[in-house]
């Protein structure tokens, strides 16, 4: 892939979801994305028209990921082009049950490392950042806590998307054993470890500070339970109405003694 | 008056535009409550509001992900508006914001976005029959026809939960005393529950 063909496709992957729909969810984004690629390797605009209805099928994947798919797509519809009309249909085919594969292995795979790892991570890494430069008396903590972490994440975001148009294009069908080799995959398990040790310290920090300490047990009583029932499965909304109905009949049981 | 003239509008807009980066254009994080909260925070001149609420909800958006078609609810939306209510002029108190605040962005997800979501089915037909011919795709249409009404009913949301906010301190002037400490009390323990969420979001999956 040329590298004004993957700035295009990075530039316009960023709209990705911006035509989200129920009916078929990110095929427009997905198209949007992909003209680059049809531009160049059709150059009759019916015959481009005709393999972008293809691709208005329907299409979900973690947008992150996004660039994987359009690279792999890309090399197979260069293919489809290059080919006679004979074996068209079957590579048409083809394609499509590629996409349809990586679209999903690859949200399952999006999924756990960014929303399900970094994501909450840099939550943690955030407020932490936030209370060490505050404690560390350094100007504009909240600020400089914040673009860290927002750096960091988009470093990690940005660089799935750059490459991944690459990495497809080059890989096709072989990108899953590519992907096992690349190094920021295997970064998930220590994001998310790390960032649970900079809460935990984050939490038991907070238990030292005025007017957390002097209520420490009731507290630690209250973070425990809360971890309790949400480990059961029960919707921090849910929890929340419980607190609300507790603290009022506290509040009542107050006045009455 | 220029609250409601000048500071909240453009803070609405501000809010919408940034609102896009949840879902629409990019998810470079900017949207997230944890930098937004701040953000407002700082420019409406009230950090530590921005801050509190925006770690609050951050761990509650963290509880799902944004997997498919789910929205269970806007952290974004919820931590302006959180913001907005406690700097403006109503200067609702946060154990009556944090439960107003969460609200909003529950109507933001649940019950705004899929109606503007699915106002874009017509766009797929449209693009079908632009397909149909040769000339190129008019994709600047489409895209405004997408994204400016998700962007103004967010910005019309904002400003109307925000609008009411005056109504909302009225309310709790007159709400018993009672109530008003056992919603200080929740509020209080909310705090923790932001750390549990946060802390079961990291513990679960490991």
């Amino acid at each position: 892939m040329d590298a004004l063909l993957q700035r295009r496709m990075f530039a316009r992957s960023f709209l990705l979801q911006a035509f989200w729909n129920y009916e078929r969810m990110q095929n427009l984004g997905f198209l949007y994305a992909f003209e680059p690629a049809l531009l160049r390797a059709y150059k009759d605009p019916a015959a481009r028209h005709a393999a972008a209805l293809r691709h208005m099928d329907y299409f979900n994947t973690q947008p992150y990921m996004a660039g994987f798919i359009l690279g792999v797509v890309a090399g197979e519809e260069e293919i489809i082009a290059r080919s006679d009309q004979s074996l068209r249909p079957a590579l048409v085919a083809r394609c499509a049950a590629v996409k349809r594969a990586m679209a999903s292995g690859m949200a399952a795979l999006g999924d756990r490392i960014f929303w399900g790892a970094f994501r909450p991570a840099c939550a943690a890494a955030t407020i932490f950042l936030w209370a060490l430069l505050w404690t560390l008396r350094i100007p504009h903590p909240v600020l400089l806590g914040s673009l860290a972490v927002l750096f960091f994440f988009n470093w990690t975001a940005l660089r799935a998307r750059w490459d991944g148009l690459r990495l497809g294009y080059h890989w096709q069908e072989r990108l899953p054993e590519a992907l096992s080799n690349q190094s920021w995959t295997h970064w998930m398990v220590p994001a998310r470890r790390t960032g649970l040790l900079l809460a935990l310290v984050c939490a038991a920090g907070m238990f030292m500070v005025p007017p957390w300490g002097s209520f420490a047990f009731s507290n630690v009583l209250v973070l425990a339970a809360c971890w309790a029932l949400r480990a059961k499965g029960v919707s921090a909304l849910k929890i929340y109405a419980g607190l609300c109905g507790l603290g009022c009949l506290w509040a009542v049981l107050l006045r009455l003694a | 008056m220029s609250w409601l003239f000048l500071t909240l509008p453009a803070a609405s807009i501000g809010a919408a535009l940034v609102e896009l980066d949840d879902t629409c254009i990019g998810q470079w994080m900017l949207s997230r409550p944890i930098i937004v909260g701040p953000l407002f925070g700082a420019v409406l001149g009230s950090v530590w509001s921005g801050v509190a609420f925006g770690a609050l909800f951050e761990a509650f958006s963290c509880e799902h992900s944004p997997v498919g078609g789910f929205l269970s609810f806007n952290g974004c939306v919820s931590a302006v508006c959180a913001v907005l209510l406690s700097a403006g002029p109503a200067a609702l108190p946060w154990p009556a914001d944090f439960p107003a605040a969460l609200g909003i962005g529950l109507f933001h997800a649940r019950w705004m976005e899929p109606f503007v979501r699915g106002l874009r089915a017509s766009i797929i037909q449209e693009m079908e029959s632009d397909l149909m011919g040769t000339s190129p795709i008019p994709w600047q249409r489409h895209l405004a026809r997408s994204l400016l009404p998700h962007a103004a009913a967010t910005a019309a949301l904002v400003y109307c939960a925000c609008a009411a906010g005056s109504l909302l301190g009225w309310a709790w002037g007159v709400f018993p005393e009672i109530l008003k400490d056992g919603l200080s009390r929740s509020f209080g323990w909310s705090l923790w529950l932001g750390w549990a969420l946060l802390l079961d979001s990291l513990w679960r999956r490991s």
